[in-house]
């Protein structure tokens, strides 16, 4: 609960600065962010796979594999349509430096510790992810195709918010 | 856009997979996956019907049956597999990736 609550005081903060550095983010920078978030959650289960023996666990970290995967393959195929090039910028290189940070912190447990401190993560970081691309990217981006792949990415990512709530609860982690 | 046609033809002898679509020369009932929903959750047909799974998510899914007696297989976004079902029962089924996602088929004599 201690995690889940300061999981959700980052998220207010990170969405607040979401919302403030969205106000100068042009389209190529929001698409750059936003297929950054997906690559790292994609890491997030690359290590799961690697360090957690847990059933329920590996089977999130294939689905967030499988999941994240085709959404930004998705985007991919739009960039490559538009024929521009997405932007990076201080959003991402702040989500990159914080999933390290994580990563770091996840490698270091095994057990049960691990698998609490995974699902967790999980849960919190797809709170602020979803939190930013419905409240701030979609809100703010200019070009349709991209707003519409927002738009239907968000649902998929609004699902692996309910299974990760859904695989915390479940673990039990106190 | 990646098309996946497969053909499963269901009945008492088991699943035998196919590779056109329909066989019976009826026109096939469509099964849309949208925003991680079967559309429609429950579906009625005759035996010998076809029932098309097409995806419209980002999002791979598959159709499989409770007892995995049949299923769809992996279907990427805008990918579709038929299934034939010859013998009259009800088939639970769920997406093995969003174990969440369920629906029924109803298959009538």
């Amino acid at each position: 609960m201690k995690t889940l609550t300061l999981a959700a005081a980052i998220a207010v903060g990170f969405v607040a600065q979401s919302a403030s550095a969205a106000d100068k983010m042009n389209d190529l920078e929001i698409a750059h962010t936003a297929y950054t978030a997906g690559q790292l959650d994609i890491r997030y289960a690359h290590l799961a796979l690697a360090v957690s023996d847990n059933a329920e666990v590996r089977a999130f970290a294939e689905t967030m594999i499988r999941d994240h995967t085709a959404v930004n393959a998705a985007a991919g195929d739009l960039i490559t349509k538009l024929n521009v090039t997405p932007q990076d910028n201080d959003l991402s290189r702040t989500l990159v430096k914080g999933a390290a940070d994580k990563r770091a912190e996840l490698i270091s447990l095994s057990g049960k510790a691990f698998d609490c401190a995974y699902a967790q993560n999980e849960l919190g970081y797809h709170q602020v992810v979803n939190k930013t691309v419905e409240g701030v990217f979609i809100p703010a981006v200019t070009v349709e195709p991209l707003k519409d792949l927002l738009s239907d990415a968000l649902v998929t990512f609004k699902v692996h918010e309910g299974h990760a709530e859904q695989m915390v609860n479940g673990l039990q982690c106190g | 856009m990646r098309l996946t046609r497969r053909q499963v033809c269901f009945g008492a002898g088991g699943a035998i997979v196919g590779s056109a679509l329909p066989a019976s020369g009826s026109t096939p009932v469509v099964v849309d996956i949208r925003s991680f929903v079967f559309e429609p959750a429950e579906i009625t047909i005759r035996a010998g019907e076809t029932i098309v799974w097409i995806n419209h998510d980002f999002a791979p899914h598959t159709a499989t049956d409770d007892e995995v007696n049949w299923d769809t297989g992996e279907l990427e976004k805008d990918a579709q597999a038929a299934i034939r079902f010859d013998t009259p029962g009800t088939y639970p089924y769920f997406c093995a990736y969003h174990p969440h996602m369920t629906g029924t088929v109803i298959v009538t004599a």
